[in-house]
């Protein structure tokens, strides 16, 4: 079929129409998306290229596609002049592109009120090509530095767009994400699709490289498997008294910052004093003795073991100020803040600045 | 065929866009739809016999010859409309366009297709203005009835503003494939 349509001109571009409100690329032969689409104030891209295809919606602004209008609800127009100007202008600063409906008389000539409407939408993408233009004709020459921007680690399956910013010698940055194509320099590690967002795949390390003249810049990006980084452990009350019972539950933190699924994670809790208090293999806690006690649980999550210590308190009574103080929740028992190191987190982004020749 | 897969055909719509003025701007490397990046926004006409109470062929055929397609040109041109999209016609079976094999196959009494190549004359008007025409074209309801569903050809040709040499003839092909598209 797509060889019929393009018979008479190999060069043309073409869509099919799945219907109003799918803005996607319904198969390989498509140039751009048809992008019916009555919601045009809640469209989503993410830039240029929507599965390969040029990303494009077409809309209006009235309830009808067109004809004459029934009821005075079908002549009111759906948006305002400034939700027309802010979509158009939203949609094109992504690359994105748009088309408006506009209703005809019947000897072919644009509306009055339409006519106004495409000249607004027309003056305010021409102001707003002449910032851009200004900004990106100063292209090399006037590129002080590059700098691209993204989520270094990440585990397989994960994404994370590369952003880019451009330092003009005057001062003055420019958000070119997506604008301008990037390399990457192993592809077995992921993949890098049109509007620059890294798609994890294997582990290892790729880097991610842009060049503008003899400006460039890389950003290093490290795949690995998703796995169980640390654990913390909790306790349904911090001190308890002789007898009394208290449940230790372990909460894993994993490497993309996720909360662990520990279902099928083998526990081990221990303790290191076995005649003040004794532990079951879920967890729970009785004392036998006052004093201090530590309940060290090994958690071993797909072949990664973590482990952790709680200390409790075991009183074989308590003060009725202590008691006071400890049902008003005055002292509360903090826990160690060893999920989010310092150090993970300076990993997790990080800024590559650029080489300038 | 069943319900669903006339649903399937109604919604099945055909978009094809002209780039013949596009060749003199872009090279043929570039991607088919280099245009709309750079053009970045356009407009869109339904131009049909129903939305004109026009489902009459003497009727229609007078609607046709009076769209003034240079007036046109010249209100997009004005305007810097980066593209066109214009109908051929949408499930009323009456096109702007004249088809004799769809004649043909409907065996209609009298053309629904326009005496006046309407698409034609409006891509050249356009050319002029040097603005890229989109023909759009849905397989619809009551085409699909006048059919009796299926093996009757549509057949695209002649539309000048894909190109302007003919289509080949294969307008079974094309609603086959629509339907494998969409199942």
């Amino acid at each position: 079929m797509t060889e019929a349509f393009l018979s008479g001109n190999t060069t043309a571009a073409l869509a099919f129409n799945p219907g109003l409100g799918i803005i996607d690329r319904t198969c390989e032969f498509e140039n751009y998306t048809a992008g019916e689409c009555n919601d045009v104030l809640n469209v989503e891209l993410t830039g240029r290229w929507k599965n390969g295809a040029q990303w494009h919606c077409v809309t209006k602004n009235t309830v009808l596609w067109g004809g004459a209008p029934k009821t005075e609800d079908q002549k009111m127009p759906l948006f305002s002049e400034k939700e027309i100007v802010d979509v158009t202008l939203g949609i094109v600063a992504k690359a994105g592109a748009i088309t408006w409906n506009t209703d005809l008389n019947s000897q072919g000539h644009i509306l009055p009120n339409f006519q106004h409407l495409l000249k607004t939408i027309d003056g305010s993408i021409r102001q707003n090509e002449n910032i851009s233009n200004e900004s990106f004709k100063l292209k090399e020459n006037e590129i002080a530095n590059i700098f691209l921007q993204t989520k270094q680690n990440l585990v397989i399956g994960e994404k994370s767009k590369i952003e880019m910013q451009v330092l003009k010698k005057d001062g003055d940055y420019i958000n070119a994400t997506g604008m301008i194509p990037l390399k990457l320099s192993n592809t077995a590690v992921g993949s890098l699709d049109e509007n620059g967002i890294f798609l994890a795949k294997k582990p290892g390390e790729a880097e991610v490289m842009i060049q503008i003249g003899k400006k460039s810049a890389k950003v290093k990006i490290q795949v690995s498997v998703k796995s169980l980084v640390s654990i913390v452990l909790k306790s349904s009350k911090r001190v308890l008294g002789i007898n009394e019972s208290a449940n230790i539950t372990a909460v894993g933190l994993m490497s993309d910052s996720t909360i662990a699924d520990l279902k099928d994670a083998q526990i081990t809790y221990t303790l290191n004093h076995p005649e003040k208090a004794s532990i079951d293999k879920n967890g729970s806690v009785k004392a036998i003795q006052s004093g201090r006690i530590l309940i060290t649980a090994k958690v071993e999550l797909n072949k990664i073991s973590k482990t952790a210590i709680l200390p409790l308190v075991i009183k074989d009574h308590e003060s009725p100020l202590t008691m006071i103080a400890r049902r008003l929740r005055l002292f509360r028992y903090k826990v160690p803040q060893t999920l989010h190191s310092t150090e993970n987190k300076r990993n997790q982004y990080g800024r590559m600045h650029s080489n300038t020749h | 065929m069943d319900q669903i897969d006339i649903y399937i055909m109604i919604k099945a719509k055909i978009w094809i866009v002209s780039t013949l003025l596009l060749l003199t701007f872009f090279s043929s490397a570039q991607h088919p739809a280099e245009f709309m990046y750079q053009r970045k926004w356009g407009v869109m006409h339904h131009f049909l016999a129903d939305f004109y109470q026009a489902e009459n062929p003497d009727k229609w055929n007078r609607l046709v010859d009076e769209f003034d397609v240079k007036a046109l040109a010249n209100q997009l041109d004005s305007v810097h409309a980066g593209w066109v999209i214009f109908t051929i016609g949408q499930n009323s079976g009456y096109y702007c366009s004249p088809n004799s094999v769809y004649d043909k196959a409907m065996n209609y009494p009298q053309s629904h297709c326009s005496k006046r190549d309407l698409i034609a004359d409006l891509a050249d008007a356009l050319n002029e203005k040097g603005i890229p025409l989109i023909a759009y074209i849905p397989f619809g309801f009551k085409i699909l009835m006048h059919l009796k569903i299926g093996g009757m050809p549509i057949w695209f040709g002649n539309i000048r503003c894909v190109g302007a040499t003919k289509l080949k003839d294969g307008g079974l092909m094309v609603i086959t494939a629509a339907l494998n598209i969409f199942r």
